[in-house]
């Protein structure tokens, strides 16, 4: 597992992934981070092996008439991260908790 | 949905391998954008513009992927690059490989020393409330101070006195026969309070703790056995609580057995035994032969209780002003257990960490100037990267990367020599050195050796690195690699030469102030000739030997059978100079029924009536012979 520095940016898109966010620009909004950098924060998260994506299924998004996303989840290794960035970054509290709404 | 165009141009910067999947992901996240914008009524211009903003997020994401590519195939071409450029140089590969590996081995080996004696948390619960109550005999003639033994009723004194202990336990060391027949083995042992374990609050992993009262005259004959002799003895049986073992000819009960991870305070022990003590009739006050163990009250600092302890030795000094035939005083020393069992080796290990840092500094000064020689011999090939437009990255990063895998290796060189090294250190034993018996590789230590090569790599291969980077390319390719740039490479060699010479210096003053202070300690005149003097121990049960005075004569130290008879054979049908039992621990414990302590100690020099006598806790004594011989 590659090493990953915790920043406040990298903390604020791990703690929307625990609060049930999962796409690219859901977690941008609550976080309040640009979805570029939040891009960047997750292809890196997903190298060092915190996180995983996987596509959601073609068929119900065709149902939908638009393309697969791909959805991100927080994996058992990031959670102790998350934690230490907790006690780190107490603003990290900004993020609400629950599943995230859909992009309006 | 609304594709934009300006995605694959910007996909182009995503690596080969994954440019699919993220053109795949960004396209689906601005579809969902733009479907977002069309739920709330905006406009199809509106749209387009907002989500060809969004490629700009799609940019930074592709750029920062580019960026972090480029870096990792940096790094894998400068170490081919390095790799390549090594094989091509066995010799100095050799060479700056045994340096740094003796260096990074020598660092490592005492690195695993020092975590194992000071930094490796002690197996007790709250290890800090844990204190050594020292007993010191003070010489009021010469002042002279130095640690003895407790006796019996000094530690009833201090366990009946209110000086801030939560529980105050006592224990000595010692080595009994374990098993019947004519060849017990020989194990180590230590005789403790009932209370000992529960001072430490350590629990047997099996079975039960010593229960109040065993440690009393007349109780049942019970021992808890360590980890290593359930498993060495015992095959590891889950019966074994609960059985009887002979030890020093007697049957004792096994109540319990140790956890695999405990640390007796002194030496490695493999029984524990009662130390039977009659609070009623305790043995004399000039008896010292065991020490005590201490765990402070709740809140109660060591300062606290060192002040109320002064008080109650004050009292031994003004009731017991006589006790050993001149007037002494014992004072007590409240040590926290990680000071005692560290001692003074702490410091000394500390001076040889230090010692041995200089080495890998003259290591790595020494691998410098080859590098650097080597580096001169590069210089066209750094000249020509240069010309080509190369950057300073691309004539530094090969040669660190070089340096990174010399020093790896060395690295690993280095800890198969540690590795090998701590066996002869294990060797030493507890005695020589505390807590010496749990030394070992760990993690704690890979991480030291890593860090030792990582930072031998930008000692030795930094400023040769960059010697080669600033480079003239045009003054490198006209002096074909002869003489471009000697001015700053020698300059650079002539200050690694000078650092050299100044640390093996220091390392060499050093080494010569410990030498002497080594000498100094073996030319210290112990009080009698050692010359010729040769001492044995032994150790006969009191069970099988209750009469002292069967203990008469030991057989001729020559001519004796090739293949050494036992010690009791010898007592049996030996004949030699008469013996006489000695005062102390010897006598003390000889005449009581408990067992176990017949421990008697003769030094004997066969053609001269004199030597030395050792008993369990008490420093060498002078013996002499019984007077008329």
């Amino acid at each position: 597992m590659a090493r990953i520095r915790m920043t406040y940016p990298t903390a604020m898109v791990l703690q929307a992934l625990f609060a049930g966010y999962r796409y690219g620009f859901d977690i941008a909004r609550v976080a309040g981070l640009r979805p570029g950098s939040v891009y960047q924060i997750l292809h890196r998260l997903e190298d060092a092996g915190l996180v995983t994506g996987r596509w959601e299924d073609a068929d119900a998004a065709r149902d939908d008439g638009r393309p697969s996303r791909r959805y991100y989840e927080m994996l058992p290794d990031a959670a102790p991260l998350l934690d230490e960035a907790r006690g780190r970054f107490p603003a990290l509290e900004r993020v609400p908790g629950g599943a995230g709404p859909e992009l309006a | 949905m609304r594709r934009t165009l300006l995605l694959g141009p910007v996909s182009r910067l995503v690596p080969a391998g994954r440019r699919a999947a993220w053109r795949r992901e960004w396209e689906a996240e601005l579809a969902h954008v733009d479907e977002g914008l069309r739920a709330v009524g905006r406009r199809p211009w509106q749209r387009r513009f907002t989500v060809n903003l969004h490629v700009l997020d799609a940019l930074e994401d592709a750029v920062g992927m580019w960026m972090r590519n480029r870096r990792s195939m940096g790094l894998a071409r400068d170490v081919r690059l390095g790799a390549r450029a090594l094989l091509r140089s066995p010799g100095y590969l050799l060479l700056a490989l045994a340096t740094l590996g003796l260096g990074i081995g020598a660092n490592t080996a005492v690195f695993s020393v020092v975590r194992s004696v000071m930094l490796r948390p002690l197996p007790y619960d709250d290890p800090s409330e844990v204190v050594y109550p020292a007993v010191s005999f003070r010489n009021p003639e010469s002042g002279a101070e130095r640690r003895i033994a407790a006796s019996e009723p000094e530690f009833l004194d201090l366990q009946a006195a209110d000086v801030g202990f939560e529980d105050l336990g006592n224990f000595y060391s010692s080595e009994v026969n374990f098993g019947g027949g004519d060849e017990p083995h020989r194990v180590p042992a230590a005789y403790v309070s009932a209370n000992f374990l529960g001072v430490l609050g350590v629990e047997p992993a099996q079975g039960r703790d010593f229960a109040a009262g065993e440690d009393r005259p007349g109780s049942p004959a019970v021992a808890i056995l360590s980890d290593g002799l359930w498993r060495r003895a015992f095959g590891a049986a889950n019966e074994v609580v609960g059985r009887d073992v002979v030890i020093q000819g007697r049957p004792h009960r096994v109540v319990g057995v140790l956890p695999g991870d405990f640390v007796f305070p002194s030496n490695p022990v493999d029984v524990l035994l009662p130390n039977l003590i009659d609070p009623a009739d305790p043995a004399g006050r000039s008896s010292h032969y065991m020490f005590m163990i201490a765990r402070l009250d709740e809140g109660v600092t060591v300062n606290a209780a060192q002040s109320r302890i002064d008080a109650t030795a004050q009292r031994w000094e003004e009731s017991f002003p006589d006790r050993h035939g001149m007037s002494t005083t014992h004072p007590v020393t409240l040590i926290p257990i990680r000071e005692q069992l560290v001692g003074d080796t702490g410091p000394m290990l500390l001076l040889v960490l230090g010692a041995v840092g200089l080495v890998l500094l003259i290591a790595c000064a020494n691998v410098a100037s080859l590098t650097m020689v080597r580096m001169e011999g590069r210089r066209v090939e750094s000249g020509i990267r240069l010309a080509l437009g190369g950057r300073l990255g691309d004539v530094v990063g090969p040669a660190l990367a070089e340096g990174a895998l010399v020093a790896t290796a060395g690295g690993v060189a280095g800890l198969a020599l540690a590795a090998a090294s701590l066996g002869v250190v294990e060797r030493l034993g507890p005695e020589v050195l505390a807590r010496v018996g749990g030394v070992r590789i760990d993690a704690v230590v890979l991480a030291f050796t890593a860090a030792s090569a990582m930072l031998s790599t930008f000692l030795f291969s930094l400023g040769p690195a960059l010697m080669a980077a600033h480079t003239d390319p045009a003054r490198s390719l006209r002096a074909g690699g002869g003489r471009g740039g000697v001015g700053r490479g020698a300059s650079l060699r002539r200050v690694v030469v000078v650092v050299e010479i100044a640390l093996a210096l220091v390392l060499v003053v050093g080494s010569g102030l410990l030498l002497r202070s080594f000498s100094g300690l073996q030319a210290t005149d112990p009080g009698f000739e050692t010359e010729g003097r040769v001492t044995l121990q032994f150790t006969l049960s009191s069970g099988d030997y209750p009469d002292i005075t069967r203990v008469a004569r030991l057989p001729p130290r020559t001519g004796g059978p090739r293949t050494a008879p036992t010690e009791r054979q010898k007592l049996r049908n030996g004949a030699g100079p008469p013996l006489r039992r000695t005062a102390g621990d010897g006598e003390h414990h000889a005449g009581r029924s408990s067992g176990g302590r017949g421990r008697h100690g003769y030094c004997l020099v066969p053609d001269r009536h004199s030597g030395l006598v050792r008993g369990d806790g008490h420093p060498p004594r002078a013996w002499s012979p019984p007077r008329g011989r």
